[in-house]
């Protein structure tokens, strides 16, 4: 099996134990160090437990993920169709250029009072997330789908590979390096936006901190602007372990993984 | 032109041309005809018609004006070999079979058969990049022939690969073309290989038929006292 000098996947078992273990716990010796320093006890960090930030970053995830999933399925379709045709192309390629653009957060008061009205707040922070996530997975697919050598297409053609089995079997995997690709880059924005997807009151009229989701992104400002030091580097500590595990247990893992679905 | 091989004929061009955007021509005026289980090498300089010619066979480009006949049930060889690389062997033969609508019982048969035809049996569950580029290839001819084709084409499948393998896979094809007495239509950039191989060359130069050539001599034909003679004409022709 060629090794790829660009992959920067743990292969030996220091790497492993490097990746998986040593790195998050510096970081956690970083923390408690930091607590040591403003003389803090770490146990409960201004009054929330850690069965609290756990319940935080449960539902900061499950908001991720989420808004992760729905903008992949779409984002596989509108790769799909905007490929589909050297008409469609230009006519909505430049179209998702734009949209692409637009910052998302400048329509999120809006977005916000849209989902109060179905008292469904959750679905704003989903909402937000997954239109940040979309254009990023969307575009890596569309550069995966022109790189697919033309003979690939051929044979498909050839052989009578057609329809959803021509889709399923031939093109989704063709793409699948850049899915991942894709898939790691949207995460990545999504958690540089869960600080804002999660305070919604500085959005809502009149709206009180009591409006602010529950979550790792809340807890982050809430502590930071109530000058709780120990909470703030207790929820980014566990920010940063899920983080490291995720890379970890997953995109590492599908990095390697998708090394058999490029072409020479 | 007209037909010279008494058989009947599978592919037949007439006045075929093919224009992109109506003004870049890839082939003007192009006839010649292919008898069932003939063996055909197309040659001549690149960029000037030859893999067009199989593309329409292939029913991958439409022809622009004239006349073609063609089977439906064509396979083909890339040059490439495009085979699936997240696929392993087995599975990139099988692939092709399920297409069709074939029992899953079947599917493992024919393709296990095939697999074994083109000695791949130790190779059966290693994907493409676990291969040499002769042994590639042997997956991509295993795989056109696994579809039981009328006509089988080869778009210069061996220009990558080494003396050795060559010659391996050109014994290997003259078998399986003698078993199976597939139609089998090659493009070729060397002129030895198609007279070594091939029952009728034909010469596509300036975007058409430039000339055809019968080679009526016995297999195999390297060693043969004319197999210089017909190169060196061909050859002549070619360059002129």
């Amino acid at each position: 099996m060629k090794r790829h000098k660009h992959v920067i996947y743990p292969r030996t078992l220091g790497e492993k134990i490097y990746g998986l273990f040593i790195g998050p716990l510096l970081v956690v010796g970083i923390v408690f160090v930091a607590l040591k320093f403003f003389h803090l006890t770490p146990g409960t960090f201004s009054g929330i437990s850690f069965s609290d930030l756990g319940l935080a970053a449960g539902l900061t995830l499950y908001r991720l993920m989420l808004a992760f999933a729905v903008s992949l399925i779409i984002a596989v379709f509108l790769a799909l169709f905007v490929t589909s045709s050297p008409v469609i192309e230009k006519i909505f390629l430049p179209m998702f250029d734009i949209l692409e653009s637009v910052p998302i957060l400048a329509f999120f008061p809006i977005i916000i009072i849209f989902f109060i009205k179905f008292d469904f707040l959750n679905g704003a922070a989903i909402f937000i997330l997954f239109m940040t996530m979309l254009w990023n997975i969307v575009f890596t697919l569309v550069g995966g789908l022109k790189i697919i050598p033309k003979d690939i297409i051929y044979a498909a053609e050839v052989f009578k590979i057609k329809g959803l089995n021509y889709i399923r079997k031939v093109i989704l995997p063709a793409i699948f390096p850049e899915m991942v690709t894709g898939s790691i880059l949207a995460v990545a924005q999504g958690w540089n936006l869960i600080i804002v997807a999660e305070v919604m009151h500085v959005y809502i009229p009149n709206g009180s901190p009591s409006s602010d989701l529950f979550g790792l992104g809340s807890i982050l400002v809430k502590a930071a602007s109530n000058g709780q030091t120990d909470l703030f580097l207790a929820a980014l500590a566990v920010m940063i372990i899920i983080i490291a595990i995720l890379n970890f247990f997953i995109w590492q893992k599908l990095i390697h993984y998708a090394e058999r679905y490029k072409f020479d | 032109m007209q037909n010279d091989i008494n058989s009947t004929n599978i592919i037949t061009f007439e006045k075929v041309a093919k224009t992109y955007d109506l003004k870049d021509t890839a082939l003007r005026d192009v006839s010649f005809s292919v008898g069932k289980g003939q063996f055909v090498c197309l040659i001549g300089p690149s960029g000037e018609g030859k893999t067009t010619v199989l593309k329409i066979i292939a029913g991958l480009e439409k022809e622009t004006a004239g006349m073609v006949v063609k089977p439906n049930n064509v396979s083909m060889v890339f040059q490439s070999i495009a085979l699936f690389p997240w696929l392993s062997v087995f599975d990139n033969i099988a692939i092709v079979l399920r297409a069709r609508n074939i029992s899953e019982k079947e599917v493992d048969k024919i393709a296990h058969e095939h697999i074994a035809l083109m000695k791949l049996t130790p190779y059966a569950d290693k994907r493409p990049a676990d291969l040499s580029g002769g042994q590639r290839q042997r997956v991509g001819i295993a795989r056109a022939l696994a579809v039981n084709p009328e006509v089988m084409l080869l778009d210069e499948p061996f220009s990558s690969l080494d003396a050795k393998n060559t010659a391996e896979l050109h014994d290997d094809l003259l078998d399986i073309w003698n078993h199976g007495k597939k139609t089998i239509v090659m493009v070729s950039h060397s002129i030895e290989e198609a007279v070594s191989l091939s029952e009728k060359i034909i010469l596509i130069k300036k975007n058409t038929v430039a000339d055809t050539f019968v080679i009526d001599m016995p297999y195999p034909r390297r060693e043969h006292e004319r197999f210089q003679g017909e190169v060196n004409k061909i050859r002549k022709e070619f360059f002129k």
